[in-house]
């Protein structure tokens, strides 16, 4: 199969399918050759899932051979975080403890997904407990660290890193990966794929592992904005088995979208003075290309709150507490990363009246942050400070100053927006915008108001159309 | 190989000569380290949020969207 079917997109390769020009046997079964291949070179795989990815792309072919078009995604394969139960299959959460976890039902993301006919090719590889206690490495994970496509000697990022990875290197058309504080946007800025972070409450997480109870958001990661809003249309949607279930669906109907002349889009020059040198260029081009779209940019500021602090205390009590069986066990010593492990640990000893107090706090930001999307539509800001870090770096100093900055003291601009939006349950797509010299991707991202994926999936869109950066292709591992 | 008195600069250019790492190699904290660290950074985030002026009246967030 000629190479440039797999970097197509979700709309693209509908297209061929309906036509005929390719059936989804043919498809699948070329996806899951490269999967195999490919997956391993980058840590990227979990588990092939070939017998229920040749099941589904027959029954889609059967419909698609009828002419009962149902949706874009029909007959199209797809990689599931391996966070999400799967039906008879290991769901493994990354972690040696839960290395033979079997579920005997569906997570809903991935009922949903089958029932549009799309075909489940792989579980992808995570960072254990999706990063739950804090890591150390990239190699933090029972598939090892997750290599980046771009280079390999650099982290693909986390938690996602097996969607990052895969959808970077073509290995599956589109990635289901989750997001408690940056494990979305991050492999996606990595790896210089397009990711969107849901409202909370949008996507069920019925069936998904928990981190944390009140952060946890499933969401798509793709080659383009516009097929990040035709995954987060099937996905979306009232699930009674989720308590967080809003009950709202989305719609990605593009006539619905906001004229660009009318957005406000807020941004701070502090942001782009604070980014790493290296992704600096990529950032301030971004900005021109937004602003030549004719949205109004508008400097704004968020105000000095603890986000990372309040975000940090939340997530580690309620991961802990998620994990006290296997915390009190000895099962905890088969993962690696000490740091991680100690982590959860003292999570387990954070008194009530430390996370009440972060959930007091988060309260105040909740306002603070209805507050700023008065003034403006969307939030722009980079997706991470600077490009994927080398696989071997340490990544706690980095995260250290995230969590622990002087919030009274330095002023910051918007770069707390990924704490501020993640407490707030706001959504996010971070869309590739450039490269280092060092040819390692950049992301940019926008953060909007609850439920207005549309102005992120629109924006990105317009975005995309102005730019190639979301074509660009990583050189296969190995090569050169 | 004979035992001498060898001061840690001279140690230090006998390894460079051989090519050998000039810096002895880190110990990675124990187990009980790092979680003596990781309780640590906990008490530290909790003083922090403790200096942040918290109204008497705000409540938890119940609901997890803005």
């Amino acid at each position: 199969m000629a190479n440039e079917i797999f970097y197509a997109t979700i709309t693209e390769l509908a297209e061929l399918l309906r036509s005929g020009k390719i059936s989804s046997l043919e498809l699948t079964r070329a996806y899951l050759d490269r999967l195999e291949k490919l997956g391993p070179r980058y840590n990227a795989l979990a588990a092939l899932t070939a017998e229920v990815a040749l099941r589904q792309a027959k029954a889609a072919d059967d419909s698609l051979k009828r002419k009962r078009f149902r949706n874009p995604l029909q007959g199209v394969p797809y990689g599931a975080k391996d966070l999400l139960a799967t039906q008879g299959i290991p769901t493994t959460w990354g972690a040696e403890p839960y290395r033979s976890q079997v579920f005997d039902y569906d997570a809903t993301v991935i009922r949903k997904l089958e029932k549009a006919g799309a075909v489940l090719a792989a579980k992808l590889a995570m960072v254990q407990l999706a990063g739950g206690g804090g890591y150390r490495y990239p190699s933090a994970s029972m598939f090892g660290p997750g290599r980046n496509p771009w280079n390999p000697a650099h982290w693909s990022g986390g938690s996602s890193s097996g969607p990052g990875s895969a959808v970077a290197a073509a290995l599956v058309p589109f990635a289901i990966g989750s997001e408690t504080w940056g494990s979305i946007l991050t492999p996606a800025s990595y790896c210089g794929i397009t990711g969107l972070r849901p409202t909370y409450g949008l996507v069920s997480r019925h069936g998904a592992m928990a981190l944390s109870w009140t952060m946890d958001k499933i969401g798509p990661m793709c080659r383009s904005a516009e097929d990040c809003g035709l995954v987060l249309q099937i996905i979306s949607g009232r699930d009674s088995r989720d308590s967080a279930s809003s009950g709202k669906s989305f719609y990605y109907v593009k006539e619905y979208g906001r004229p660009l002349a009318e957005l406000r889009i807020g941004y701070s020059p502090i942001d782009f003075e604070r980014a790493d040198e290296s992704s600096r260029p990529a950032l301030a081009e971004a900005l021109e290309v937004f602003r030549k779209l004719g949205p109004k940019l508008v400097e704004i500021s968020l105000p000095p709150m603890p986000y990372g602090q309040v975000a940090g205390t939340i997530i580690q009590a309620e991961g802990s507490t998620v994990f006290e069986s296997l915390i009190q066990s000895d099962q905890l010593d088969r993962m690696p990363d000490e740091r991680q492990k100690a982590g959860l640990r003292a999570g387990l000893e954070l008194p009530a009246r430390d996370y009440l107090r972060a959930m007091r706090i988060r309260r105040l930001i909740q306002e603070k942050m209805r507050e700023v999307f008065t003034h403006v539509d969307l939030v722009l800001s980079y997706s991470t400070r600077g490009p994927a870090t080398g696989i071997n770096e340490a990544l706690d100093r980095q995260r250290d100053a995230r969590t622990m900055p002087d919030f009274e003291k330095e002023k910051r601009g918007n770069i707390d927006i990924g704490a501020a939006g993640n407490l707030a349950g706001l959504p996010a797509i971070s869309l590739p915008c450039g490269f280092t010299a060092a040819k390692l991707p950049v992301g940019a991202q926008l953060v909007g108001r609850p439920f207005d994926e549309l102005a992120l999936v629109t924006l990105g869109r317009e975005f995309q159309k102005q730019t190639d950066w979301h074509r660009r292709r990583p050189e296969p591992a190995g090569k050169g | 190989m004979t035992k001498t008195n060898l001061s840690r600069r001279a140690f230090a250019r006998l390894l460079a000569a051989s090519g050998a790492a000039t810096r002895l190699p880190a110990q990675a904290p124990s187990p009980a380290e790092e979680l003596r660290a990781a309780n640590q950074r906990r008490t530290d985030t909790a003083q922090t949020l403790a200096r942040f002026d918290l109204p008497i009246a705000a409540e938890p967030a119940t609901v997890f969207r803005a």
